[in-house]
C-alpha cells in the first residue's frame, strides 16, 4: 500500500508546511531521435573533462558512468595537485605537464584548489646528496624548487620530522578530485551535454568496422538503452583495458594498487614528500579537514580492479613510514583506509608498476585498429585531466570534421568564476560571520554557493555536523549535482567524511532523500549500503577510537534501528 | 601488597569525541541561547575546521561560559571547554574592550577600589553611575556589582595576624585570590580562625598575583602566563618548604591546578597535588586525625549547598559537603547540580545579562522555595549572583564553619593552649 | 574515603547494583567519568531477542554467556525488580519475564523487547493492533524524526498511516541554532504554555485517528508532558524512538542518578580511577583522577565501565585490554578476526570483554579477584546487538551481583 501523506490546513491555528519540500531532480533523458557527437564512457576525471571540453567546443555530449562520478581512480588517490618535482629526475616529460597543468589548476579549479606548497624533505637515513640532483632537475622542468633550511621546514611546517637534515619548497597543492570532476561535469551539462550515471556500457553498437554507440543498462531498472554516437571515448580509466576489448581492440594496461590512509584531522599545513627515488607512503597531503598518507604499490589482477581492499600488511607500512613524514602521525586518529587502481599503459615488466611511465595514451583506433568512432584516452594522472581532455577532444574534433579550439586552459569551472568570501580580504569577515552551513558549502562550491538557498530557517540546519553539510546543500546536490544515493552525496559534499564516518548524518540525509523521492524503502536500504561503505574503510584500521566509534554505529543502525531487518542482505551493497 | 597504575587511554585529545552529543545536553548556556554552536560544534567537530583554516572560526564561541560541564559530562574525556577556551584566545580579533580590560585586571583595580571604598560601593549603587556605566562600559545596569572593602584581607591580616602565626607548629600557605582580598576580607578572616583554632598557623605568599582566570575568560593569555608564571614560582617555593597552598575559591584553585597546564601551557606538574582547597585540606585533616573539630552547642542553620561549575569539575564539592555535615546542628540541603549563570565576569556584561539569568532562573526558584538560612558556596561569583537574583544570604563553607566552631573547645581538642 | 562497596561506572549497570545496594543500607559510592550510553536509550531495554522462553536454555548452546552464570528461575523476579526500581524513579516500565513484545525502531522496525517505557508504542505481536488508524506527527526541520519509515512499519501491523507536520514559535527559536534542534532541547522547551499550544495544534491535525504519534520529546521541560498533551489531544497518545541523545535516557540517567543519591549513595561524576592497589587477590584501594592521594576502599568493588563505548576495554591494533585494573580480557585473536565484513552482521569484537569466574569475579593472570565483581557490558561472551541482550546482560548481571553482595554481608 502505498504511503498515504496527507497535508491539512486549519486556517490560522497552526503552521503547516509542505511536506515534500522539494523533488528530486529526474536524470537527463537519453536524447530522442538522433545520434549524439561523442559518447564519452567513464565519469572519473578524464571523462567529465573530455564532455566539458566537447560541450564547450559545441558537440553534443553524453557522459556515462556505471557507477557515481569519481569512483575510480579519481576519487581514490591523494588529492595533490602535484608541482611535478616528484616526478623531475625520473620522468621530464611528466613533470613538464605538472607544472603546466598545476598553474592552470589553481585558476580554473580555484575552489577546488589549497594552495598549501609542499616540502620535499630529506631524512638522516636518506642521501643528502640527492636533493641536489632533484632541485637542479626541477630547475630543468621549470619547477620553481627552493632548498631550505632544517630550521625554515620547520617553521613552515610544524608537524614535520623534526629529525629532518634537508628540505626544498615546491609549488605542490591539494586538489578535491570529487569537486573537481563534479565541476566539470556540471559544466558540461550547462553547455548542453547529457549525463547519466549508473549506467554501465554492456555491449558496444557495431557496424562493420565502425563502432556506431553504445548498449547501456541502467543499474536501479535493469532496463537496457541503445545510444548513438559518431565518436565513443573510451574514458574508462582501468576498466578502460576491459571496455576496449569488449570493442574488439586491446589496449594493454597494469592494474597497480595504492593504499592510503585518511587521518582525522589536519596534522600537516603542506605537503610533506620525501626527496628521495619514489617510495612507498612518502607523500602526506593535508586536504580539506584531514590529511591523508599514500601509497603502496602493488600489481594487482585484473579480477581484484573492484575489491578496493587495504590489507593489514599495507596499514602497518603506510603507518610506519607516514610517522617519518610527521611523527605525530603515529598518534593521530585515523578515520579510513581505502585504495585505489592506476591504469598504468604497460610499458615494461617492472612488477611494481612504479618505473612505469605515466605518459598520457591517446589511441584513435582507426589508425591503430581500423576501427572507426572508437577513442581510448588513458595513461595520465589526475592532474593531466584537462590536457588529456583537450588531447582526446582535439582528435574527436578532427575526425568529425570540427575546427574549435580548446579553451578550457583559461575558461573557469562553476564555482571558480570569481574569488569567493573565503578567498578574499575584503570578504573575511563577512565570512566568519556566515553561519557553519553556509561556510562549509561556500569552502566546497566556490562562488556556486550563490545558487544554493537559505531562505528557509530549515535549510541552515546542519545534517552532517562533522563536515558542515547542510540541509540547504544537500538539496543543492540532489537538485543539481545529480546525486542519487547516500554515497553520492558524500562526494558532492563530504557527507559522512567526517570524524564519525556517518554515524549521525546517513540517517537523517536518507530522511532527506527519502522525502524527496519519495521512495523511503529505497532511501532505507541506501542508508545500509552506506554504513557499509564506510564501514569497509573503517575496518582495516579499527582500533582505538575508530572501534569505539564503530561499536557505537553498529549499535545504533542495527540495535536501536534495527535496519538489518528492514534491509535485505543484497540490498546493504548496492550502489556503492 | 602491590600498587599498580592503570593504563588510562591519552586524555584530552578532541579526536576522542564519539560525535556522542552528551555534552549538548549539559551545556548551560545551549538552553538559553540558540546563537551558541554547542560544544560540539564549538569544541572537537569547529577545531577541525579551524585547523584546516582558521577563518572557519566562529564569533558565537565568546558565549561559552567556560563552566567545564561539557567536560565533567563527555564520556570520551574530551577537553571541550579547553578547546574553545583556546580557539577563542587564539582568534578572537580586536583589541579587548576597557571594560574586558578592567574586569581582567582584578588586582590593579582592586588595590584602588579598596582605597577609595565608601565612595566607590556608594557610586556603584547609584543608578545615575551604573547607568553610566552601562552606556560607557558595557556593564549591565541591572546587575548589582560587588562591593569593596574598606582594609584590604592582606592588610588586615599583616596589621592583626602575622605576628602570631609562627607559633604553630603546622602552616599552610593561603592563596587567598582577589576576592577575598578586595572584597570579602571577612573569608581570609574566618580562614585564619578556623586553621588557628585547629593548630595551623597561616601564611601568605608576598608575591600573589591573579589567578588568571578573568584573563583567560577575556582571552588574554599573555597577561595571565606573566602572571601564572609568578603564582608558580611563589607556590613552589612554598611546597620546597613543605607547605600546601589552599585556596577558598574554588575558581582560583581550579585556574592553578588545570587552566595553567591546560590553556597556558605552563608546566605545573611539580606542585598540582599540592595545590587544594581550603574545604578539602580540613577535610582531609579530619580524616587522617590530624586536627579535631569543636562546635558550639546553640548552633542551628539550615543550608542548601550549591555546586559551582569549577568545584564540579575539580570534583571536590564531596569535601564542602562532608565538612558541612559534620556541623552540628547544620541541615544540609543540596541543590541539584546547574551553573547558576555568572562564570566570573561573565554575568557582568550587559551583552550576557539576560543569557546569564535565564540560565539561572530555574536555580533561583528552587532556592526560594526552600527556606533556607542562607545558601552554600565555594565560588564568590556564584554567591554575587545568587544573592542579586534571590532573597537568600550566601556564604562559603569556611564562613559556615568559622561561625559554628567553638574555638576554645576546638583549640583544647587540638591541644593548642 | 570508605565505603561497603564502591562501583566504578555511573551507566545502567553500576547506577541498578547501587540502588539496590544502597536500598539495603549499604554504603555505596560510584565513580563515574562522564555521563554514559543511559542517554541513547530507546525507551526499551531487551533481553533475548529470541523470546523469553529460550533464557533458560542458553546455557546449554552458549556456555560462555553471562546468562550461563545466572540463575533462569530468579528472570521473573529480576524483572519485577527492574519495574520497581523504575516505578520508584517515576517511569514506569510495561513488559514481562514471559514474553517479548515489540517495540518500534526511529526507522520502523519492529524488534522483541523485554521492557518499555510505558510513553512509547508497543505491539504484542506482529498483526496485533489495537490501533485501526495513525496520525504521526513530524515537527518542522527536526532531522532525527522520521515518520516516513515509522510509517512503513506501522503498515505492516495494518495500520493506516497518516503523515502531519507542525511547527511551533518555540521550536522556531531552536532552529536559529544549526545543530542544537535535538530531542533534548525541544524536550526542555516543552512546559508551560508552549507545551498546551503544542498539544493544541497536536488535537487539531487529528482527524478520525485512534491513535497520535509523537517524537520521544518528553519529560524534560515538565515530567508530566506526554500526559498532559493527552489530556488535551482527548486521544490516545504515544511516543516513537528518536535518534541521538533521547530525551527518555537523558530523564532516566537523572532520575535513577537522584534514586541513587537520594538513597544516600555517592556519586562522584566526572572522574576517572586512575591506579589501584591489589594485595594478593583483593583490592585495597583505588586512587583516582580528581583525588590524586585520597584513596577508595572499600570491602567489595564493582566494576561496571562498560564495552569499548564506555572505554570499559581499550583496542590497540595488538591487542584488547582493560585499562583500570589490567584485568584478562577474552577472546584474545588476531586483529582481522575482530570483525565481519557486513556492519549489520554479528560483530566478534562486540563479544569482547572481561574474563569472569560463575560469581562474576574477573581475574589477572587467571587468578581470582575476590573482591571484584564485573557487571554489564564490560562482560565478555555476549553480543548486545545480534542477540539482543544489552538491557538484559546489563540489570541481570548488576541485580545478581548486588543480591550476593548483600547475601555475604548478612553471613
Amino acid at each position: 500500500m502505498p504511503l498515504l501523506l496527507v497535508v491539512v490546513a486549519v486556517g490560522g491555528i497552526f503552521l503547516v508546511t509542505e511536506v515534500l519540500p522539494w523533488t528530486l531532480s529526474r536524470q537527463t533523458a537519453v536524447k530522442r531521435n538522433g545520434k549524439y557527437d561523442v559518447i564519452i564512457i567513464g565519469g572519473g576525471a578524464t571523462g567529465a573533462g573530455t564532455a566539458r571540453d566537447c560541450a564547450l567546443r559545441g558537440l553534443s555530449v553524453l557522459l556515462v558512468e556505471r557507477k557515481d562520478f569519481a569512483t575510480g581512480a579519481t576519487g581514490r588517490n591523494h588529492g595533490l595537485l602535484h608541482s611535478g618535482a616528484r616526478y623531475a629526475v625520473t620522468d621530464r616529460e611528466s613533470a613538464a605537464e605538472c607544472i603546466g597543468e598545476n598553474r592552470i589548476l589553481r585558476t580554473i579549479a580555484r575552489h577546488c584548489v589549497e594552495p598549501t606548497d609542499g616540502l620535499f624533505i630529506s631524512l638522516p637515513e636518506d642521501d643528502l646528496g640527492y636533493q641536489t640532483t632533484f632541485v637542479e632537475a626541477c630547475h630543468r622542468a621549470g619547477i620553481l624548487a627552493e632548498a631550505i633550511s632544517p630550521e625554515e621546514a620547520r617553521r613552515l611546517e610544524p608537524s614535520v620530522n623534526p629529525a629532518l637534515v634537508g628540505a626544498v619548497r615546491v609549488p605542490d597543492a591539494a586538489i578535491d578530485p570529487f569537486r573537481l570532476v563534479s565541476a566539470n561535469v556540471l559544466d558540461a551539462r550547462l553547455h548542453g551535454a547529457e549525463v547519466l550515471t549508473y549506467h554501465e556500457v554492456v555491449d558496444f553498437i557495431r557496424t562493420g568496422n565502425c563502432i556506431e554507440g553504445v548498449v547501456l543498462r541502467d543499474a536501479s531498472s535493469g532496463e537496457l538503452k541503445r545510444v548513438e554516437a559518431k565518436v565513443t571515448v573510451n574514458a574508462g580509466g582501468i576498466w578502460g583495458h576491459l571496455l576496449a576489448r569488449k570493442a574488439g581492440v586491446e589496449v594493454g594496461m597494469i592494474p597497480a594498487k595504492g593504499s592510503l590512509l585518511v587521518f582525522g584531522h589536519r596534522v600537516n599545513q603542506m605537503v610533506i614528500n620525501r626527496c628521495r627515488k619514489p617510495a612507498d607512503a612518502d607523500i602526506l597531503v593535508p586536504g580539506d579537514t584531514i590529511c591523508l598518507i599514500g601509497t603502496t604499490s602493488d600489481r594487482i589482477p585484473f579480477e581484484d580492479i573492484d575489491k578496493n581492499e587495504v590489507l593489514s600488511t599495507e596499514v602497518d607500512v603506510l603507518l610506519r613510514e607516514g610517522a617519518k613524514l610527521a611523527p605525530s602521525l603515529a598518534t593521530t586518529r585515523i578515520l579510513r583506509a581505502y585504495s585505489g587502481v592506476r591504469p598504468l599503459v604497460a610499458a615494461d615488466d617492472d612488477p611494481t608498476g612504479r618505473s612505469v611511465s605515466r605518459g598520457i595514451v591517446c589511441l584513435d583506433h582507426a589508425e591503430r585498429d581500423g576501427l572507426e568512432g572508437f577513442v581510448t584516452i588513458t595513461g595520465g594522472k589526475l592532474m593531466t585531466y584537462r590536457l588529456m581532455a583537450e588531447m582526446a577532444t582535439d582528435l574527436i574534433c578532427r575526425k568529425l570534421g570540427r575546427t574549435a579550439f580548446c579553451t578550457t586552459a583559461t575558461t573557469p569551472l562553476p564555482g571558480s568564476k570569481s574569488e569567493s568570501k573565503r578567498e578574499s580580504r575584503r570578504g573575511r569577515r563577512e565570512f566568519i560571520s556566515m553561519r557553519a552551513g553556509e561556510k562549509g558549502a561556500e569552502g566546497r562550491h566556490g562562488d556556486r554557493v550563490e545558487k544554493i538557498s537559505f531562505d528557509k530557517p530549515t535549510d541552515a540546519a546542519l545534517v552532517c555536523e562533522c563536515e558542515q553539510v547542510s540541509v540547504a546543500e544537500i538539496k543543492y546536490a540532489i537538485e543539481s549535482l545529480d546525486a542519487t544515493t547516500l554515497v553520492d552525496l558524500k562526494r558532492r559534499t563530504r557527507l559522512g567524511m567526517g570524524t564519525c564516518q556517518g554515524h549521525i548524518c546517513a540517517v537523517r540525509a536518507a530522511g532527506l532523500l527519502g522525502r524527496a523521492s519519495g521512495d523511503s524503502e529505497g532511501a532505507l536500504s541506501d542508508v545500509a549500503s552506506f554504513v557499509n561503505e564506510r564501514w569497509r574503510g573503517v575496518c582495516p584500521i579499527a582500533w582505538g577510537d575508530s572501534l569505539v566509534e564503530a561499536q557505537f554505529t553498529q549499535w545504533f543502525y542495527e540495535g536501536v534501528c534495527g535496519l538489518g531487518e528492514i534491509v535485505d542482505k543484497k540490498d546493504r551493497e548496492e550502489m556503492i | 601488597m602491590k600498587k599498580q597504575e592503570s593504563r588510562n587511554i591519552s586524555a584530552g585529545n578532541f579526536e576522542q569525541c564519539t560525535k556522542c552529543t552528551i555534552c549538548t545536553v549539559y551545556c548551560p548556556m545551549l538552553e538559553v541561547n540558540p546563537f551558541y554552536p554547542g560544544p560540539k560544534q564549538a569544541g572537537a567537530d569547529g577545531e577541525r575546521y579551524r585547523l584546516k583554516e582558521p577563518k572557519y572560526y566562529d564569533e558565537a564561541l565568546r558565549y561559552c561560559l567556560n563552566c567545564k560541564r561539557c567536560e565533567v559530562s563527555c564520556p570520551s574525556g574530551v577537553r571541550i571547554g579547553d578547546i574553545i577556551a583556546l580557539a577563542r584566545a587564539k582568534n578572537s580579533r580586536g583589541v579587548p574592550k576597557l571594560r574586558d580590560v578592567l574586569f581582567a585586571n582584578t588586582d590593579l583595580v582592586g588595590s584602588v577600589a579598596t582605597r577609595v571604598a565608601p565612595m566607590l560601593n556608594r557610586a556603584l549603587e547609584s543608578k545615575p553611575i551604573r547607568g553610566a556605566m552601562d552606556t560607557l562600559l558595557a556593564i549591565d545596569h541591572r546587575r548589582i556589582l560587588p562591593r569593596y572593602a574598606e582594609e584590604k584581607f592582606t592588610t588586615w591580616f599583616a596589621k592583626n595576624a602575622l605576628a602570631e602565626q609562627s607559633k604553630y607548629g603546622r602552616s599552610v600557605t593561603y592563596f587567598h585570590g582577589c576576592y577575598a582580598n578586595y572584597n570579602d576580607p571577612q573569608l581570609g578572616k574566618d580562614l585564619v580562625k578556623v586553621l588557628n583554632a585547629v593548630g595551623f598557623g597561616v601564611r601568605l605568599m608576598e608575591g600573589e598575583r591573579c589567578c588568571g582566570m578573568t584573563k583567560i575568560a577575556s582571552g588574554m593569555l599573555s597577561q595571565a602566563t606573566a602572571d601564572a608564571k609568578r603564582n608558580l614560582a611563589e607556590i613552589r617555593r612554598e611546597v620546597g618548604e613543605g607547605r600546601r597552598v589552599i585556596a577558598t575559591s574554588s575558581s582560583c584553585a581550579f585556574a592553578l591546578r588545570d587552566e595553567y597546564e591546560h590553556i597556558l601551557g605552563l608546566d605545573n606538574h611539580d606542585v598540582r597535588s599540592s595545590i587544594s582547597l581550603a574545604t578539602r585540606f580540613i577535610y582531609r585533616q579530619m580524616e587522617r586525625g590530624n586536627i579535631k573539630l569543636a562546635f558550639r552547642k546553640d548552633f542551628k542553620m539550615r543550608v542548601a549547598y550549591h555546586f559551582a561549575c569549577h568545584i564540579e569539575k575539580l570534583g571536590w564539592s564531596i569535601y564542602s559537603t562532608s565538612l558541612l555535615r559534620m556541623i552540628e546542628g547544620l541541615e544540609l540541603l543540596l541543590l541539584p547540580s546547574q551553573c547558576c549563570g555568572m562564570a566570573g565576569t561573565y554575568g557582568l556584561k550587559r551583552e550576557n545579562y539576560n543569557y546569564s539569568q535565564a540560565i539561572g532562573e530555574s536555580l533561583f526558584a528552587h532556592i526560594e522555595s526552600l527556606g533556607v538560612d542562607c545558601v552554600a558556596t565555594d565560588c564568590e561569583t556564584c554567591k554575587g549572583q545568587i544573592e542579586m537574583s534571590t532573597s537568600v544570604k550566601v556564604l562559603h563553607p569556611i564562613n559556615i564553619l568559622a561561625e559554628a566552631i567553638d574555638v576554645e573547645a576546638t583549640r583544647k581538642l587540638n591541644d593548642l593552649k | 574515603m570508605r565505603y561497603d562497596t564502591i562501583i566504578i561506572g555511573g551507566g545502567l549497570a553500576g547506577l541498578v547494583s547501587g540502588i539496590e545496594l544502597a536500598r539495603s543500607g549499604s554504603r555505596v559510592a560510584i565513580i563515574s567519568s562522564g555521563k554514559s550510553a543511559l542517554h541513547f536509550c530507546s525507551g526499551s531495554f531487551e533481553f533475548w531477542s529470541e523470546g523469553m522462553a529460550a533464557v533458560g536454555s542458553i546455557a546449554e548452546h552458549n556456555p560462555d554467556h553471562p546468562y550461563s552464570k545466572i540463575d533462569p528461575k530468579k528472570i521473573a523476579r529480576y524483572t519485577e525488580q527492574t519495574k520497581d526500581i523504575f516505578a520508584r524513579a517515576g517511569m514506569p516500565l510495561v513488559g514481562s519475564a514471559e514474553a517479548n513484545h515489540l517495540r518500534l525502531t526511529p526507522l520502523g522496525a519492529l524488534k522483541p523487547a523485554w521492557l518499555t517505557m510505558d510513553e512509547y508504542v508497543t505491539f504484542e505481536a506482529v498483526g496485533v493492533s489495537e490501533y485501526r488508524s495513525v496520525v504521526i506527527v513530524a515537527i518542522e526541520g527536526y532531522l532525527d524524526f522520521y515518520p516516513e519509515f515509522i510509517a512503513k512499519g506501522l503498515e505492516q501491523m495494518g495500520l493506516e498511516c497518516h503523515i502531519r507536520e507542525i511547527s511551533l514559535a518555540e521550536f522556531n527559536r531552536l532552529r536559529q541554532s544549526a545543530t542544537e534542534m535535538r530531542a533534548v532541547n525541544l524536550s526542555r522547551t516543552l512546559k508551560g504554555s508552549p507545551l498546551r499550544e503544542f498539544a493544541q495544534r497536536v488535537k487539531a491535525l487529528v482527524e478520525d485517528e485512534d491513535l497520535v504519534l509523537l517524537p520521544a520529546i518528553f519529560g524534560l521541560g515538565e515530567e508530566r508532558g506526554l500526559q498532559i498533551v493527552e489530556e488535551i489531544v482527548g486521544r490516545k497518545v504515544k511516543v516513537a524512538a528518536t535518534v541521538s541523545a533521547s530525551a527518555s535516557g537523558v530523564r532516566m540517567q537523572k532520575r535513577l542518578t537522584d534514586a541513587f543519591q537520594s538513597l544516600g549513595g555517592v556519586f562522584i561524576g566526572g572522574d576517572r580511577v586512575v591506579g589501584c592497589t591489589i594485595d594478593e587477590s583483593r583490592i585495597v584501594s583505588l586512587n583516582t583522577a580528581n583525588h590524586e592521594e585520597e584513596e577508595f576502599v572499600a570491602e567489595n568493588y564493582i566494576l561496571a565501565t562498560g564495552s569499548f563505548f564506555g572505554r570499559g576495554i581499550v583496542a590497540t591494533p595488538e591487542e584488547v585490554y582493560e585499562p583500570i585494573l589490567g584485568l584478562d580480557v577474552v577472546p584474545q585473536m588476531a586483529r582481522k578476526e575482530w570483525y565481519a565484513d557486513d556492519i549489520l552482521d554479528a560483530q566478534p569484537f562486540q563479544k569482547f570483554g572481561v574474563a569472569t569466574d560463575s560469581e562474576l569475579h574477573p581475574m589477572i593472570d587467571g587468578r581470582v579477584v575476590e573482591n571484584l565483581y564485573a557487571v554489564g557490558s564490560i562482560l565478555s561472551g555476549a553480543d548486545a546487538v545480534k542477540e539482543g541482550c544489552g538491557a538484559g546482560v546489563v540489570i541481570a548481571t548488576a541485580l545478581m551481583v548486588a543480591e550476593n553482595i548483600l547475601a555475604y554481608k548478612h553471613k
